[in-house]
């Protein structure tokens, strides 16, 4: 697959993670790699370009038992981006897969 | 690769790019490398699935762009100020307008409900055999329907302007003191695509039995009372006149 | 006078549009407005038959017309989903609706103008259920040419209830189902010494007339249901 295209998708999927609660970066990395097959390290290059596009902040919280981590944040841009973003490729992709199914069924 | 040979060819590959905040990136790597640890994974298995460290450093090496401050924040508020009263107008005179069209459709109900039950409100409405009224009662609730529509449609376009020129006020505040823009808002009304289709076939099956009954009930009236201006043979504008 | 014709044939139109629209919906959503639709009917004229005539007019009032009886049967019927009777209840439906709002359009002014629109909304809404539920019917379902002299059974039955119970409703002579049975057209129109050719004659056009609309009921539905499911899945069982 391309990986321009992936590296795409692997961002929306981080904007859906934080979405849904504030997490660190190890967490988006771990979770990541069990649902998707990415190299873990690609991960952080991504949070910190998203984060000088402006759509996540950071904010550092203590921690019990150790230094403090660095939390990521969905700003007000980085929502509406989400938003859009995320309706446009379900929408993409539902299209691709009617595209792919059919043709798979035309061969029956 | 090690723990430790990883970091130093991450460290080096990143200074070698002049990468800022190549502190802060190494020190996500290592609390990576801790946690995978504590879980029981071995180093080289840990930095296998990173990747290499080269093509990781290259990801880092994106060109920041700084936003340059504006010195001029004062006029742009007093510009804004006299867009604000301009616009400011401009909504309130939509407004009334979709306030007309409720009137309207609410006035058509009660014309509907009393031609229906043979009502005569203060003898406002003029006299007319019951079924050439329920025929025009029935031309009238469909108008209702079809200016309740107009209403909905209206309301959620004026929503949707207010939001609109909202977001234009922050993005022009924004870019004035050099803060993040927001994407700007389209001003179509944004309503699902079910609603949309409720709306539209609402409006149209609306509008044909308008349109149908009220020509329906003029052929009635005149046939009933034998002219073609049955409101002058039943008198209702208080002019009896010649037939 | 005449807004009743237009509004029974913008009721009339209506009810068309609506039935052809929900004939093409699931077969769960038909069964529901079909149910609710027949349980209001059915309701409704128990009320008025039971309640309102007796009790509050003091006439008793049995329902002898075509069209009262199949106020009952229709429900009925389509309440307790005897797939077999189906066929007489969209009968006496479709043309105890047809018929009334015929009447309606084309005469209805002069005829009942005279009469509280309470009334005429009421039996509007009668004979429009009915019509509407002998519309879905005849159209979502495949019925059985052998069933045919169950309706002609069902037609006579009613005629013979309607002539035994003559003496107990007033005013019978106006209801037209007696204004058929009695002939009244032959004898007003035509003079006395041709009655023995006219009455005789008169009794089998009526006849021949009920024969054709079941046929003509049968042929309908066929096409009608061929229209709109795929292929015919029932065939008729003989043994049933």
């Amino acid at each position: 697959m391309n990986t321009q295209y992936k590296k795409g998708v692997v961002e929306l999927c981080v904007l859906s993670l934080l979405h849904q609660r504030d997490c660190y970066g190890y967490e988006i990395s771990d979770v990541l790699s069990k649902h998707i097959d990415i190299a873990d390290g690609t991960v952080y290059p991504l949070l910190r370009k998203l984060k000088a596009d402006g759509l996540l902040t950071t904010y550092l919280q203590e921690e019990s038992g150790g230094p403090p981590r660095k939390y990521y944040k969905l700003t007000e841009l980085g929502r509406e981006t989400y938003q859009n973003d995320r309706a446009e490729y379900l929408r993409f992709a539902q299209s691709v897969r009617k595209l792919l199914e059919d043709e798979s069924d035309d061969k029956e | 690769m090690t723990k430790n040979e990883f970091m130093i060819q991450l460290s080096g590959e990143l200074h070698k790019r002049n990468v800022l905040d190549a502190a802060d990136i190494i020190e996500e790597y290592e609390q990576h490398f801790a946690f995978k640890l504590a879980d029981g994974y071995s180093e080289e298995e840990i930095a296998a699935k990173l990747g290499n460290p080269v093509a990781l450093a290259i990801q880092f090496d994106e060109p920041d762009v700084k936003k340059q401050k504006s010195g001029s924040r004062p006029f742009v508020i007093a510009g804004l100020c006299g867009v604000d009263l301009f616009a400011g107008l401009f909504f309130i005179l939509l407004a009334a307008w979709g306030l007309v069209m409720a009137m309207v459709s609410l006035a058509s109900a009660t014309l509907t409900v009393c031609l229906f039950g043979g009502l005569n409100l203060y003898n406002l409405i003029p006299t007319m055999p019951y079924w050439c009224g329920a025929i025009l009662a029935l031309s009238f609730a469909a108008l209702t329907v079809l200016l309740a529509v107009g209403c909905v449609y209206f309301a959620a376009f004026l929503r949707q302007l207010v939001r609109s020129f909202g977001r234009f006020q922050h993005n022009v505040l924004a870019g004035a003191s050099g803060k993040a823009m927001l994407p700007s808002l389209t001003i179509s009304p944004q309503l699902s695509p079910a609603g949309k289709r409720r709306l539209r076939s609402a409006a149209l099956v609306s509008l044909a039995l308008f349109a149908a009954c009220f020509v329906l009930s003029y052929f009635v009236c005149s046939v009933s009372a034998g002219s073609l201006e049955f409101w002058h043979t039943w008198g209702w504008f208080g002019y009896t006149g010649l037939n | 006078m005449y807004g009743l014709n237009a509004v029974a044939l913008v009721f009339f139109g209506c009810i068309n549009v609506l039935a052809y629209h929900l004939c093409k919906c699931q077969e769960s959503k038909r069964k529901k407005v079909i149910f609710a639709l027949c349980a209001v009917l059915l309701v409704c004229n128990l009320l008025r038959y039971c309640i309102v005539y007796p009790l509050i007019q003091g006439v008793v009032v049995p329902p002898v017309e075509f069209s009262a009886v199949a106020y009952f049967v229709v429900p009925v019927i389509l309440l307790a989903s005897k797939k077999r009777m189906h066929s007489w209840a969209a009968y006496s439906g479709l043309m105890a609706g047809f018929f009334y709002y015929m009447a309606m359009i084309i005469a209805g002014g002069p005829l009942y103008a005279a009469e509280a629109p309470a009334d005429i909304y009421l039996s509007m809404f009668c004979h429009g259920a009915i019509y509407f539920c002998g519309f879905l019917t005849i159209a979502t379902e495949a019925f059985c040419k052998r069933d045919a002299p169950k309706l002609v059974l069902g037609v006579a039955l009613v005629a013979a209830r309607a002539a035994v119970l003559r003496p107990f409703v007033t005013g019978g002579n106006r209801l037209l189902i007696y204004i058929l049975l009695d002939a009244t057209v032959i004898r007003q129109l035509l003079p006395q010494n041709v009655w023995t050719l006219a009455l005789p004659a008169y009794y089998i056009v009526i006849a021949a007339f009920v024969l054709l609309t079941i046929r003509g009921f049968y042929r309908r539905n066929q096409k009608q249901y061929r229209k709109f499911s795929s292929k015919y899945k029932k065939r008729c069982n003989p043994f049933y």
